[in-house]
């Protein structure tokens, strides 16, 4: 007599692990979750963007509050015209950690702008019903249609 | 005589190539053909590749890569790349890409098309490759046309295919050195010469895959082949590679180079290794599978005694020794992996088939996944919040759960916006023989396709007297290996740009690269507004 062995459940196991990554794939993707579900789906696309900018404006806060940290200390550091160690904290070294959190924080506010283009498009899109084409053709975009105004 | 149970069966090289003209490998290669040649040159250069065209210009001037062509400086590291006292000659990056980019423009002219050629047919030779070394050495055609099959379809490795730098040539010479460690070595001397060949070719196609490749292999060969190894042989192979080998050492200062190292940096380093690996390579569930079923390899070195599996192993053992290898370097990219994909598309075959005998329901369903989506690579990562996914990511990139193929064939078909072709078309319209651009980024595709005076990009700080009749700003701030501003961003600083300039927007999107291949920065739709435009700065009369 040949029982609901191990190995058959094993089957029954991995098939469904498989079949249930199939349908939870497809549930992922743009072209099922825009047309089938698109509140849950753009509802997912804002939050994510909502979060993306969060982490953005912190970052750029941080950044600023460490750059202006560098600067005090450097200010301090000129005015008192030495340090308690030149060989490891000196004016060049400070004025680099400045250098660098200034590269750091132009990079940064440009973030916080993409982040901020992001949520708006991500509105947008729901907004206007954006549905991801079927097939494998998009139609070009005109001059000017990808920079300014809103998503199609 | 009886093959032993162990052994790889052997046949010969020439009725193997026989086994390709086949209608399945022949459609295979059709198929793959098309998706890696059909508009090729559809985008221009991006960046990097035009640094290997633009040399390849002067190779096919001078004979030889120069950084300086007497009018513009090819340079991304801050002039590290060259000596101005030895001739501006490149002693940076391995010079086989510069010299194949050459004889595809000498071949077919200076468009992307024809500078993309022969590494896109390299590309092609890898799919054939992949076929060719399971058909021989396994005998197994279904398994083999699977392998390449997958490998087709894997729409990271095709973009890297289309790109005109050394990616599709350093898979192809792997696949090669693979292919001859397997044809007996150790008694013939044409498979001793190959492997030495294809090992000191791929250290002048990329030195990053040749320090990664070789030791894993050598690993992987005395764990698992040991009783293919022969000492003496050995020590005739490392002599005639390092024969190869020892002039780039010099001809490309790896001396210098190999002060970058930062030990702060590995642990990053193998953690997003890692994560490309699982999201784009072998899925976490397939690894986790195999590492359960190699358990006693991995605890008592116990080999797997079908030579199909043992060979797998050698696959998933050699990728996994890579990426270790790699970590090591500060540079991290995923170009420099991408020479394994031929061997992940062997493993997840052979799984594929295993499944498919062991429970053909599950073995249908996970070659579907495999082939034809991303998923299982991907929704088990976003359970276990393991995915790494930068923020700026659109959905539509390989990133997120897609049909990868259908991405790839809609900018196939419907092409894209690049930002490289708007600024040179912008560029070509406008500006006039003997004005000078400086360009924040894009300062190699400028040169390449408009012949202007470039400054700018990652070249080094410009002269403090230049006035550049042109200012290409771009909204991306890029940081140097100090973390400090590039210095064209540094000398736009110092500029006025509001009295001596008129500022110009362009209908388009500044988006940061163009046309790089890696899956973390291709889009393949545009996405939609708002987005900043392209910025450009004309010097007014008299500024």
């Amino acid at each position: 007599m040949t029982g609901f062995t191990f190995e058959r459940a094993l089957k029954v196991l991995v098939f469904a692990a498989l079949v249930l990554t199939m349908w939870k794939g497809l549930a992922r993707t743009p072209e099922f979750a825009s047309h089938i579900t698109p509140q849950r789906f753009f509802t997912g696309l804002v939050n994510d963007a909502e979060n993306s900018l969060i982490m953005k404006e912190r970052h750029l806060d941080f950044n600023d509050a460490s750059a202006k940290a560098v600067r005090v200390r450097l200010e301090e550091l000129t005015s008192m015209g030495r340090t308690p160690d030149p060989a490891m904290i000196n004016e060049e070294s400070l004025r680099r950690a400045v250098n660098r959190r200034l590269a750091v924080r132009e990079r940064d506010a440009d973030y916080v702008v993409m982040a901020r283009e992001r949520l708006d498009r991500m509105r947008a899109l729901e907004r206007q019903g954006w549905r991801m084409p079927l097939g494998a053709t998009v139609p070009p975009p005109a001059e000017g249609a990808l920079t300014t105004g809103v998503a199609p | 005589m009886k093959t032993p149970r162990h052994d790889i069966p052997i046949s010969d090289t020439q009725s193997v190539l026989w086994g390709l003209l086949r209608p399945l490998p022949l459609g295979i290669l059709a198929v793959a053909a098309f998706l890696i040649f059909f508009n090729l040159g559809q985008r221009p250069l991006w960046q990097d590749e035009a640094e290997t065209s633009r040399l390849a210009q002067t190779v096919l001037t001078d004979g030889v890569p120069r950084a300086f062509d007497g009018k513009n400086l090819i340079s991304q590291e801050e002039a590290r790349e060259y000596n101005p006292d030895d001739g501006h000659v490149w002693r940076w990056s391995p010079w086989i890409q510069i010299y194949m980019s050459a004889a595809g423009i000498a071949c077919f002219g200076e468009n992307a098309a024809g500078d993309r050629f022969f590494f896109a047919l390299a590309g092609l030779l890898s799919v054939a490759a992949t076929y060719l070394l399971i058909l021989r050495f396994f005998r197994n055609p279904a398994w083999a046309a699977l392998s390449a099959g997958l490998l087709t379809l894997t729409a990271p490795f095709l973009l890297f295919c289309r790109q005109g730098r050394y990616y599709s040539m350093g898979t192809l010479l792997t696949l090669a050195a693979i292919y001859a460690f397997f044809s007996d070595w150790r008694h013939k001397n044409g498979p001793l010469v190959g492997m030495a060949l294809s090992m000191g070719l791929l250290f002048h196609a990329n030195y990053l895959l040749f320090l990664s490749f070789v030791p894993s292999a050598l690993a992987c060969a005395i764990l698992l082949y040991h009783e293919r190894l022969d000492i003496k042989r050995l020590i005739l192979l490392m002599v005639a590679t390092m024969a190869l080998v020892i002039p780039g050492l010099f001809m490309y200062r790896l001396g210098s180079q190999s002060g970058m190292f930062d030990i702060i940096l590995v642990p990053e380093n193998l953690m997003i290794y890692f994560a490309d690996l699982i999201m784009f390579m072998i899925p976490l569930p397939v690894l986790a599978v195999l590492a359960w079923r190699w358990r006693r390899f991995f605890v008592f070195l116990e080999r797997p005694t079908d030579p199909a599996e043992r060979f797998v192993l050698f696959c998933a053992l050699l990728t996994v020794m890579s990426l270790l290898l790699l970590a090591l370097v500060p540079q991290r990219f995923h170009r420099y992996i991408v020479h394994l994909y031929p061997l992940c598309a062997i493993l997840l075959a052979w799984a594929g088939m295993r499944l498919w005998r062991w429970s053909r329901p599950s073995g249908l369903a996970f070659v579907l996944l495999i082939a034809l989506t991303n998923w299982l690579h991907l929704y088990p990562l976003e359970r276990t919040k393991l995915i790494n996914r930068p923020w700026q990511n659109d959905f539509r990139m390989l990133t997120s759960p897609n049909f990868p193929l259908k991405l790839y064939l809609t900018e196939l078909f419907s092409g894209y916006p690049d930002v490289n072709a708007n600024i040179i078309a912008f560029f070509k319209e406008h500006a006039r023989p003997g004005d000078t651009i400086l360009a924040e980024y894009s300062d190699l595709p400028l040169q390449f396709y408009t012949g202007l005076r470039v400054l700018g990009g990652l070249q080094g700080p410009p002269a403090p007297e230049e006035k550049p009749e042109w200012v290409l700003i771009r909204r991306s701030v890029r940081v140097n290996r100090d973390r400090l501003l590039f210095p064209a961003r540094a000398f736009v600083h110092t500029l006025d740009l509001e009295r001596d300039y008129e500022r110009l927007e362009l209908p388009w999107p500044d988006e940061d690269f163009g046309n790089r291949a890696d899956p973390y920065y291709h889009a393949f739709i545009p996405v939609e507004p708002p987005q900043l435009p392209l910025t450009i700065y004309r010097k007014k009369a008299g500024g």
